[in-house]
């Protein structure tokens, strides 16, 4: 994204932000509560539309396109709360994923042909395989909603790269694990990234998986970006300090 | 149902449907219970089709006795003016003909009414498909065209067992057949969790929109039916009572339930005629079941088991 | 010139009746997120109430006209009071926390037991009977207008109605309290306020209004029957909702707006007959361009 502005009426939540994520690296966005980042996620999903500036996907803006049309288009997102479609069976949330891919569902659905069935049994194919990956291939049937909480953030995370996508965002998806869970959840990031050949941003405010995980990092506060580098160089910067600790602005 | 089954158990539905009807013309069946077996069959074509925009797609429609308006006045009028000089032999193909314009019709005012009101749920959607119902009905009570407030009479009596039955079949088969597939589960998905759906390439508008064309269309369908069974329309028959009477059988059903959903339906239809009796009474008991199924039943008498399979 | 003065004022009569009403359904929508369905029985029930106390009365309505107006307004306004609250504890308490569908169709549920039990005719019958001119009639002339007392009377109660509840809920504690159940209710029983206390009281404030409402349309209706309250239940829960339910001021204005059009499309010829459907039409055209009515605030949905 270049230059992207965002305001909620006179709050300006992000100013002139750039951000660039390269294929195939795990860049993490930071920053204290309310700097900005999850906004700056719905920007690049396209559930909020940016006041200035241009966001683009491989070179193509994608400002104006509707979060369905950017997940087609190769981005798929995680959330901060965790959104599964809780009256269908687990496997069921990764195949509506895998479908939407596919076309002209109405009228095959009502017809039944040959094409229909192969496609039906092509995408519950790809969803299992998917379910397998994350080690969920026992529960397919159950309920979403009926998952324990660590199965549905994975759940979540087996839904994403059904869509095929060029960049996985995920926001806070380490929120309320234990160690032995987040070290476990560094892994099966690291894992998808290199499996399924995609780029990540990674909002997260757990700093030891931040740190360990994303080659990159860039830091926001009340909107603007105030560092940019790898974990070490982020670390030892005093803006960073300054924002994280409260500390009293050195001019003052 | 799965697969190629499914198409052949529609033809084994609307074949038995036909064969039914046969046996009723062959040996006589009594007429008022044959009236109330079409009074059923049309609830079930209304309940199932409001059951995909209410229960599957969780939108909250109290319009359905418009679509079902729009669909009646429609094949009646088409009748009406066409059936007059129809040798009897052409007369199920006109009658085909005017349901299928009926529905037709009424799936386009479905589209627009889905259309603009995609923004608002809940309460507000309710309310808004409410005023939609209510500005068909007023449109048809003032206009001449339908016969204004006294409506349409003289409509031939066609619908009899086996188009109901068979347009009944066909509801539930099609609606069972789109949500039964991968792209069907869009549907529920849109109402689980409508910034999850869009998040996963599934564009909610698209699903929104076509829930309320293809449940309008078969309401539509319904009408047309009512039409010719009762002979007579007129718009008081199509108020909000008609839609909340529609809504009533989708929740008792259970939401998004499909085989639940047809059994509420005839029950529904059957209770008020076992009720005769006590006539004075009948809608107090009506209003009371209504509260006790609330307060007691909310998931719907026929809901059992946490499965969302139709 | 003079007629169009005349629709205005006769608009803001139609118009004031609505907001009371329309008041009730946004309290109601405030505190409990649903639209109250048997909130128009509830008027109906104010109006027979008036009718049964009017007639049991007859020597005072003779000697203390006015005083006699008063005491049956109040008396209607005291039963519905109590009626509407019994309707909350009764039908709706017992659903709190469940999905608000469900409530919904309860609401509905409670509006048809109301509107059937009372055509009843061991109750009031379905037969439409003729309510008594509670105020002495006068019709005053000024510059080619006329006034009649009867909506003289409805504009000076609503407005002194309207002042009433705007100080109860800015400047008494019970408003403070109601404010605060309406904005977060886990937060406001947090706080230490009975918000089940506090439902109750919306509820019967609610429908006090709505019983004088209820007094005001019949007066200049033909007559009352159990169904009268459908029509200007489901006009008042329009104007609710165009000026932004649970918003009270919105209330007032979406029901003097909707009095006025309603008035003025009613006398125009070609459009008298559609004046039901230009209601609706209105509140969907602006609930398409305002979701949230016309004084409501949207809220996205949180991400």
């Amino acid at each position: 994204m270049d230059g992207v502005t965002l305001r909620f009426g006179g709050l300006m939540a992000l100013a002139g932000l750039d951000l660039r994520v390269e294929e195939g690296e795990i860049l993490g966005l930071i920053g204290p509560n309310g700097a900005g980042t999850t906004s700056a996620f719905n920007l690049v999903t396209g559930v909020y539309a940016p006041g200035e500036g241009d966001i683009r996907l491989a070179g193509q803006s994608t400002v104006g396109l509707l979060p369905h049309e950017l997940a087609s288009r190769g981005i798929a997102r995680t959330f901060q709360n965790i959104r599964l479609f809780g009256s269908l069976s687990v496997l069921d949330n990764v195949r509506v994923a895998v479908a939407s891919r596919q076309h002209g569902g109405f009228w095959n659905a009502l017809w039944r042909g040959r094409a229909f069935h192969a496609g039906e049994r092509a995408a519950e194919v790809e969803a299992m395989d998917l379910l397998s990956l994350f080690g969920l291939e026992r529960q397919s049937a159950t309920l979403a909603s009926g998952l324990p909480y660590g199965d549905q953030r994975r759940l979540e995370l087996a839904r994403a790269p059904a869509l095929r996508p060029r960049l996985l965002l995920l926001d806070a998806p380490a929120a309320g694990m234990n160690p032995t869970e987040k070290a476990a959840l560094a892994e099966l990031i690291r894992f998808i990234r290199q499996k399924f050949q995609l780029a990540v941003l990674l909002v997260e405010h757990d700093m030891p998986v931040v740190m360990g995980l994303c080659e990159r990092i860039v830091v926001l506060d009340h909107g603007v970006k105030i560092a940019e580098g790898t974990p070490a160089q982020v670390r030892v910067h005093p803006q960073v300090i300054e924002a994280y600790l409260g500390a009293e602005p050195a001019h003052a | 149902m799965s697969g190629a089954g499914g198409k052949r158990w529609l033809c084994a539905a609307v074949m038995a449907a036909l064969a039914l009807q046969w046996c009723a013309v062959r040996w006589d069946f009594n007429r008022y219970y044959l009236g109330v077996a079409v009074d059923a069959g049309i609830n079930v074509i209304l309940a199932v089709s409001l059951n995909l925009i209410n229960g599957h797609t969780g939108q909250f429609s109290l319009g359905h006795a418009g679509f079902m308006a729009v669909g009646g006045y429609t094949a009646a009028k088409l009748t009406l003016v066409l059936g007059g000089g129809c040798p009897s032999w052409a007369q199920p193909a006109l009658f085909l003909g005017g349901l299928l314009c009926g529905g037709m019709l009424a799936a386009l005012v479905g589209l627009a009414v889905g259309l603009p009101t995609l923004r608002l749920r809940g309460d507000y959607l309710a309310i808004v498909t409410l005023g939609f119902g209510e500005i068909i009905r007023v449109v048809f009570q003032n206009s001449e065209f339908f016969g204004a407030a006294t409506g349409l009479t003289g409509i031939p009596n066609w619908t009899h067992l086996g188009w109901t039955c068979g347009f009944a079949a066909l509801t539930v088969y099609a609606i069972l057949s789109v949500v039964d597939s991968t792209y069907g589960r869009g549907f529920p998905a849109v109402r689980d969790n409508e910034v999850a759906a869009a998040a996963s390439g599934i564009n909610p508008v698209r699903y929104k929109v076509s829930a309320f064309v293809v449940g309008a269309f078969f309401a539509g369908v319904a009408g047309g039916l009512y039409a010719h069974h009762k002979t007579v329309l007129n718009p008081t028959g199509f108020d909000f009572l008609k839609s909340i009477d529609i809504v009533v059988m989708v929740i008792l059903g259970g939401m998004g339930r499909t085989a639940g959903v047809v059994a509420a339906a005839v029950l529904l239809t059957l209770l008020p005629e076992l009720l005769r009796g006590f006539a004075e009474y009948r809608m107090i008991l009506y209003a009371l079941l209504i509260i006790l199924l609330m307060l007691l039943r909310p998931q719907g008498l026929f809901n059992f088991g946490p499965s969302t399979r139709a | 010139m003079t007629e169009f003065a005349q629709q205005l004022l006769n608009g803001l009569a139609l118009g004031s009746i609505y907001a009371l009403i329309a008041l009730g359904y946004t309290m109601v929508y405030g505190v409990l997120r649903f639209i109250n369905f048997a909130h128009s029985d509830v008027l109906m029930l104010g109006a027979f109430a008036a009718f049964y106390l009017a007639a049991a009365t007859p020597h005072m309505a003779a000697a203390t006209p006015l005083l006699h107006a008063g005491m049956v307004v109040l008396g209607a306004a005291l039963i519905c009071a109590v009626l509407g609250a019994l309707i909350e504890r009764l039908a709706y308490r017992p659903l709190r926390d469940r999905p608000r569908i469900t409530v919904l169709i309860t609401a509905i549920g409670v509006s048809l037991l109301i509107e059937y039990t009372c055509q009843h005719p061991a109750v009031f019958g379905a037969a439409t009977r003729s309510f008594p001119q509670l105020f002495p009639q006068h019709n005053l002339t000024l510059g080619g207008l006329t006034l009649s007392s009867n909506d003289l009377a409805v504009l000076g109660i609503t407005a002194l109605l309207l002042a009433l509840l705007w100080f109860v809920v800015q400047k008494t504690k019970l408003g403070v309290a109601m404010r605060a159940v309406a904005f977060n209710p886990q937060a406001a029983s947090l706080m230490g306020v009975d918000v089940g206390r506090i439902i109750s009281v919306t509820f019967a404030l609610g429908s006090a209004l709505a019983a004088v409402a209820g007094i005001a349309y019949a007066l200049r209706a033909p007559g009352i029957e159990p169904l009268m309250g459908v029509q200007p239940g489901i006009k008042a829960f329009i104007a609710a909702v165009l000026g932004g339910i649970g918003n009270l001021p919105g209330a007032v204005l979406g029901g003097l707006l909707l009095g006025l059009i309603e008035t003025f499309a009613g006398g125009l010829k070609q459009l008298s007959n559609y004046r039901d459907a230009i209601a609706f039409a209105l509140l969907i055209i602006i609930l398409i361009l305002r979701p949230a009515g016309l004084l409501g605030r949207e809220q996205p949905e949180k991400v």
